[in-house]
């Protein structure tokens, strides 16, 4: 496998592993900041959402090379990361309205 | 015969619709936003499913219209156009009606229940009324469950009141019921507990507020 396909391979789970990551993020911040009582714990909800959507957007607007580099792998790789942005806009974005604790 | 059948099973599916434990008769706010949920999820699965047979039957009838149909268009449409506002408004529609379940703040009335295979027993804090096996409570105003289990991990559920919340052995968990009409209503276990556990059935009897208030001081309303 050549070095770009490599890469491409990278980039291609990268949006989705930072996507679960956030997952497993905002569930944590959330139990934790109910069992623990924390005053700004919306505000660590929208830090941490903020931080997701950060490295999301960088991999779906990352400039695609052109030329021979540009593999159909590449291409899946640009569009899957698409795919991880607006899955975790769609799906975080209740952290920033919906009720924490109870 | 295919008609007969049908006919047959209309009553039976029907039947379903109504009873004591059914959460499609609702008898409250609570399980109505439920019901509501439900109706909408049913509502929505059904369009997409005679929307995927016609396209079905298209495919056999008219196959030419099906051909003229791109593989991108098909993954576009199919994939991305469909489901994705079926999901936001299915998901919306559960946030809406899921937040107004929640117990905010405190409930005009608040009991505790205790789960132990295969019984529910609940007590009236501050009150005159013994621990008994039926849940007491006002009817036409919010009233808290604080549930929680003895042993292994129960659920407290009362279809035509609201939702369902887990009893867990050392947690107290909440939830918020509300019924409309003086009456009796069922509860049931609804997390698998043993031998025991399609028995676990409790009686809960929505009394008239200063029925309730009478009962509660220990004595005759």
């Amino acid at each position: 496998m050549s070095a770009s396909n490599r890469l491409a391979l990278v980039h291609l789970v990268s949006g989705f592993v930072v996507w679960s990551l956030g997952f497993v993020l905002l569930y944590g911040l959330q139990a934790l900041g109910c069992a623990y009582g924390w005053s700004q714990h919306r505000l660590w909800l929208l830090l941490a959402f903020v931080a997701v959507l950060v490295p999301l957007a960088w991999l779906a607007w990352r400039p695609l090379r052109t030329g021979p580099e540009a593999s159909s792998l590449a291409t899946a790789a640009l569009w899957a990361n698409r795919a991880a942005l607006g899955a975790a806009i769609l799906v975080f974005l209740p952290v920033t309205f919906a009720s924490t604790c109870i | 015969m295919f008609k007969r059948l049908l006919l047959g099973a209309t009553p039976a599916l029907l039947a379903g619709c109504s009873g004591d434990l059914s959460a499609l008769d609702p008898a409250g706010p609570r399980a109505a936003n439920l019901a509501t949920l439900w109706w909408v999820m049913l509502i929505g699965a059904a369009v997409l499913f005679g929307l995927v047979m016609a396209l079905f039957a298209l495919a056999y009838r008219r196959p030419a219209w099906i051909t003229r149909v791109t593989p991108a268009q098909w993954i576009v449409g199919g994939g991305l156009l469909l489901p994705i506002p079926i999901l936001i408004v299915l998901t919306g529609t559960a946030l809406v009606l899921g937040e107004q379940l929640l117990p905010k703040g405190e409930a005009p009335v608040r009991v505790e229940g205790r789960a132990q295979q295969w019984s529910w027993y609940f007590t009236h804090p501050e009150s005159a009324l013994a621990p008994s096996e039926i849940l007491h409570i006002p009817a036409g105003e919010p009233v808290d469950i604080a549930v929680t289990s003895l042993d292994v991990i129960h659920s407290l559920w009362v279809p035509r009141l609201g939702g369902k919340i887990d009893a867990i052995p050392g947690k107290v968990n909440v939830i918020r019921l509300q019924a409309d009409e003086p009456g009796v209503y069922w509860g049931q276990c609804a997390e698998y507990c043993g031998e025991g556990h399609d028995g676990m059935r409790f009686r809960v009897e929505a009394h008239k507020p200063e029925a309730f208030a009478a009962l509660l001081e220990g004595r005759a309303p």
